[in-house]
């Protein structure tokens, strides 16, 4: 797959004139319809909430042709699947080697920071953290294929409907895995269904715990549940008999057994429901009585139709799409602006994904700095790096970006995607870091869940090494950059600060920090000029000023 | 929109941070400034004791973990999960491994037995030997329920989102409905925190951010699993130059909240490592001995038991409490993969021998514990004790291969200073209520899943109490302890 170093090729060259023309973004007299006019801090700042990291070749684009623009070029473009590339790797490998979860790892990396689509890889990497999978199963960790092919179906849908996302994730072997609904079995005497997936579908992935108004308070105090403990029996007899996809649905194939021979493609075609598994009770739950005998494929229509028309799913996804990707504190306003966008598009549609991301991408409250001590968010580990290696046009050597698990605190990011510790995500939405100023205004920090003594050190100590030396696989590493744009204004410390602003921190650089990191690049008279594009990177990326996107 | 708070408070509880991280106790008073809410500090130097809580995420199976085998409980047992098939998660009861109380517990069932899961020999010898016990049926309760029918008539007596994990872990470690980010161990080293020269070492998780160590004035310390704690590098010589790395990291620049809380994480990191590194107790031969490997139950085979390697970084941070100046240190360990709705018997088999391997390295690596101060070696056994929790326990029903969340559970306590080789706690019938064939467990709320006959308040307030928390401090910790007739269980000496 040439792609990659292609795009490496391209964006040399394209780096030298988009640089010089950054100065003239937002200057233009456009008679363009679209009334949103950007300015490159503006355009950074939209960048940065709806891709893996702001480019001085997309900031000047996004100026160029306005946001609404911007957004639906994004919802065109088709999507690269990390199947396809699993697939093409699987066979070139010599016989009897598989497929690891370090494939999926480079073909996430390729896409994160090279796609052209990054909205939807921004969308996806965000959905990842809602309906959660993870490497960190045992069994998941043996068909990295298969967990591929559930990323694509994320980004797949995060430009589709939310009704339709669900159906995908709850049907994906995957899912059924980590879930445990696969081979889940009706009600036999003692046995009962499994209810994994039925409360984990509630909490985590639809209507959470408590009833909430549409903009995301709760309607009572103290709040009311949404589900009890009969809804989910009720509920998991729906995900019973689905299990293994295959040409027939015999008792081996519902156990995985050798025999049958298991499809091989079972790993991420849609489970199938197999009828002798099958709860045949009737099936109670959240005011639906499904009657006896109903088949598992119109059971799960009518549990998930239930699910999807809850009042609760706007407000509850809503809140959790601008805290992955803009803010962790936004507005009741803000929430019920997303909530309304989840239950009609505009043209009477519920559920509509593209509607719901440009509102909460192309919210006032999104595109403007609160100004206040309680806005903002901490940037996750993973989105910081990739925010370098975005931002500086990193190229890998092998084009294949051989990146795997980032998952140490010590020496790495603490965080890697798709290796979640468990369902339950890397940190809860509404994680109060105790004793704090945080905790003592009553509002949420749930990045601040992963952030502790040996984190931030790891953290900066690997960011320190990846600024000089790159990262990745091999020595000299997989993936680098040569800073050749920072390079030319080494000499002009203040113009490379402004470079460096506008890239990572959208130009919200204060004036102590700036004389701080000039200070630094200044006080050693003969210092090589890469060392000074070192600094200034490294000092900003360090301090928390960055590590906190408002 | 969350409203701006008051400048002053922010930073009245910013410098209160501050101040603790420093760990100084050249200001004391000071410090008690900032602790009104807390009653009177008790400050205890003439002795050191640990609590270690070893914390298992996600909902261990306490029914096939104690096992009943009275030939009624036994019935019971056969009823709910011998229900067949290759992965039934029904033991065989000649594999399991007696434990033998010294009171013998005789209540409406009969004359009970029990035993341990086959995986569990080393515990099993722990609680013969009388250094460990058997804490039967303890869970999340704010009141006393008295039975299913109390439970189904009074809904307000329940838990908040009983058999949700991330509301009843949070509920394990923090008991308090009122202060649930804060848990009982951290608002325990609240109140004695001055016991500790270095108060920032007063609380030490070994597992990322517990709510169970987080304080009100107290932040825990964080430490990886294996004890290493390293410095940031580039702080004297960055890139060709010395820079202002240090303040750029730990001096935030604005008033938002996010930057001002990160940096007091680097700030805390950055004193908190220079110290710890110095005092701990090296892992070696003639240091803290690191842990053997353990033998795998499913292959057979030796393998690294990172459980083992936490304990004895725990060991190891014991071994420094004279040179730290620690005399009341509260410890924090998590485990995953206990919630086994499916694959229990080979999952929970491996989990729980690592479990037992671990904790009986632990006790035996105590019982010789060097000092790094250069006192001698010393027996710490008695002066360190783990206690096992958990989400909660599990359904006794099975789902085939495995089980569903559930509420009360059996947990172990484990050290010198425990009342050994004894069940306390009403031992609860073992069956599942099935009217058509004449059984009642009236405790049984659906599932085979059991009213807690005792409270995590109740459990924990006597772990307090041998800790050397005052009544008052006790009461202040645990608000909802008057509510049961029973605050001290009595399994500490």
């Amino acid at each position: 797959m040439n792609i990659p170093a292609i795009r490496n090729a391209l964006n040399s060259i394209a780096i030298a004139v988009f640089a010089l023309s950054l100065a003239t973004c937002g200057y233009n007299v456009e008679t363009s319809t679209d009334a949103v006019q950007l300015t490159p801090e503006q355009s950074s700042r939209i960048l940065t909430q709806a891709t893996f990291g702001p480019t001085a070749e997309e900031i000047d684009r996004l100026c160029k042709i306005g946001g609404s623009a911007w957004f639906n070029e994004q919802f065109a473009k088709p999507q690269t699947l990390h199947f396809t590339y699993m697939n093409q790797v699987q066979a070139s490998l010599p016989a009897g080697q598989n497929l690891s979860e370090d494939e999926f790892l480079e073909s996430f990396w390729q896409q994160a920071i090279y796609g052209d689509d990054q909205l939807r890889q921004r969308v996806a990497y965000a959905l990842s953290q809602i309906f959660v999978i993870s490497f960190q199963n045992d069994t998941l960790a043996n068909m990295p294929r298969g967990v591929a092919h559930y990323y694509d179906i994320l980004g797949a849908y995060a430009f589709g409907n939310f009704r339709d996302l669900l159906q995908a994730v709850t049907l994906h072997p995957t899912m059924g895995v980590y879930l445990s609904s696969l081979r889940n079995q009706k009600t036999v005497g003692a046995r009962v269904p499994d209810e994994n997936y039925a409360r984990e579908v509630m909490q985590l992935f639809t209507i959470g715990l408590r009833m909430l108004n549409q903009d995301g308070t709760d309607t009572t105090t103290p709040p009311t549940p949404t589900y009890t403990n009969d809804d989910i029996k009720g509920l998991a007899k729906v995900f019973t008999g689905w299990s293994w996809a295959g040409p027939d649905k015999t008792n081996g194939r519902f156990f995985g057994n050798s025999s049958p021979a298991p499809d091989p493609n079972r790993d991420w075609m849609p489970m199938q429901n197999y009828p002798s598994y099958h709860e045949v009770l009737a099936k109670d739950f959240l005011g639906v009585s499904i009657p006896v005998g109903t088949s598992g494929e119109a059971s799960l229509k009518i549990a998930l139709d239930t699910l999807f028309n809850h009042p609760n799913v706007g407000p509850f996804i809503g809140r959790q799409l601008i805290q992955r990707l803009v803010t962790s504190n936004p507005s009741p306003a803000y929430i019920g602006r997303v909530a309304a966008a989840f239950a009609n598009n505009g043209q009477g549609v519920r559920g509509d994904m593209k509607a719901v991301i440009k509102a909460v991408l192309l919210d006032p409250e999104a595109i403007t700095p609160t100004g206040t001590n309680t806005g903002g968010k901490l940037r996750e580990p993973v989105i910081r790096l990739a925010n370098w290696m975005r931002a500086f046009h990193v190229k890998s050597k092998s084009a294949r970006f051989t990146l795997t698990s980032l998952d140490n605190t010590q020496n790495a990011l603490g965080q890697t995607p798709m290796r979640s510790p468990s369902v339950f995500n890397f940190y809860r939405p509404e994680y109060q870091p105790p004793n704090t100023s945080i905790a003592a205004a009553n509002i949420v920090a749930p990045e601040m869940q992963i952030t502790e003594e040996t984190s931030v050190v790891g953290y900066l100590n690997f960011m320190r090494g990846v600024i000089q030396n790159g990262t990745g696989s091999g020595n000299p590493r997989d993936i680098q950059t040569d800073y050749t744009p920072e390079l030319a204004l080494a000499a002009t410390p203040d113009l490379l600060l402004d470079h460096i602003d506008l890239l990572l921190m959208q130009n919200r650089m204060s004036p102590v920090l700036r004389s701080q990191i000039l200070t630094a690049i200044t006080s050693n008279a003969g210092n090589s000029a890469l060392n000074k594009v070192y600094l200034a990177i490294f000092l900003t990326m360090a301090s928390p000023e960055y590590i906190v996107q408002k | 929109m969350p409203k701006e708070i008051d400048l002053s408070r922010r930073e009245f509880l910013r410098q209160a941070s501050l101040v603790s991280a420093a760990g100084s106790i050249a200001a004391p008073f000071a410090l008690n400034l900032f602790t009104m809410n807390v009653a009177a500090a008790t400050t205890l130097t003439s002795d050191y004791k640990a609590l270690v809580c070893l914390f298992l995420a996600g909902g261990n199976d306490h029914n096939n973990t104690v096992i009943a085998t009275d030939t009624p409980s036994w019935t019971g047992y056969l009823a709910a999960r011998n229900i067949g098939g290759g992965a039934s998660i029904a033991l065989p009861q000649a594999n399991l491994l007696p434990i033998n109380p010294m009171t013998p517990v005789v209540d409406s069932v009969g004359t009970r037995a029990f035993a341990l899961h086959p995986s569990m020999a080393p515990m099993q010898t722990l609680f013969n030997s009388g250094r460990a016990a058997v804490i039967a049926n303890v869970g999340t309760l704010t009141t006393p329920i008295t039975d299913k029918v109390d439970y189904r008539n009074n809904s307000g007596k329940r838990p908040v989102n009983l058999f949700s994990h991330s509301d009843q872990t949070a509920q394990w470690h923090s008991t308090d409905p009122a202060k649930k980010i804060y848990g009982w161990g951290g608002r325990m080293a609240d109140q004695i925190k001055s016991s500790n020269s270095k108060q920032n070492f007063s609380c030490i998780s070994s597992s990322g951010n517990s709510v169970f160590l987080a304080g009100e004035t107290i932040n825990q310390y964080q430490i990886t699993s294996n004890g290493t704690a390293v410095p940031v590098g580039g702080l004297t010589n960055l890139f060709g130059t010395s820079s202002n790395l240090q303040t750029i990291i730990t001096a935030p620049t604005s008033s938002n909240l996010f930057e001002i809380e990160h940096a007091a994480v680097v700030q805390r990191a950055m004193a908190a490592q220079a110290d710890l590194s110095t005092v701990m107790a090296a892992t070696g031969a003639s240091v803290v001995t690191a842990p053997t490997q353990y033998t795998n139950p499913n292959t057979g085979t030796l393998a690294n038991n990172s459980l083992a390697t936490q304990l004895q970084t725990v060991a190891r941070i014991i071994a420094g409490r004279n040179t730290m100046g620690a005399h009341r240190q509260l410890f924090f360990v998590n485990m995953g993969g206990f919630d086994t709705h499916d694959g229990q018997a080979p999952n929970q088999s491996n989990l729980l021998a690592r479990i037992s391997h671990a904790v009986s390295y632990f006790d035996d690596t105590l019982k010789t514990l060097i000092d790094t101060n250069g006192g001698p070696i010393e027996d710490m056994s008695s002066k360190v004790t783990l206690f096992t929790a958990s989400d909660f326990g599990r359904t006794f029903t099975s789902n085939g291969d495995g089980t569903d969340h559930g509420w009360g559970s059996h947990h172990f306590v484990v050290g010198g200073a425990v009342k050994g080789q004894e069940i306390y706690g009403p031992f609860p019938m073992t069956a599942v209520t099935n009217t058509s064939a004449g059984v009642d467990n009236p405790l049984d709320v659906g599932s085979g899943n059991l009213i807690p006959q005792i409270s995590v308040d109740q459990y924990a307030g006597t772990l307090a109490k041998w800790f050397g928390l005052s009544p008052a401090e006790i009461t202040s910790v645990f608000p909802n302890l008057a509510n049961f007739a029973t605050p001290d269980l009595g399994f500490m000496v």
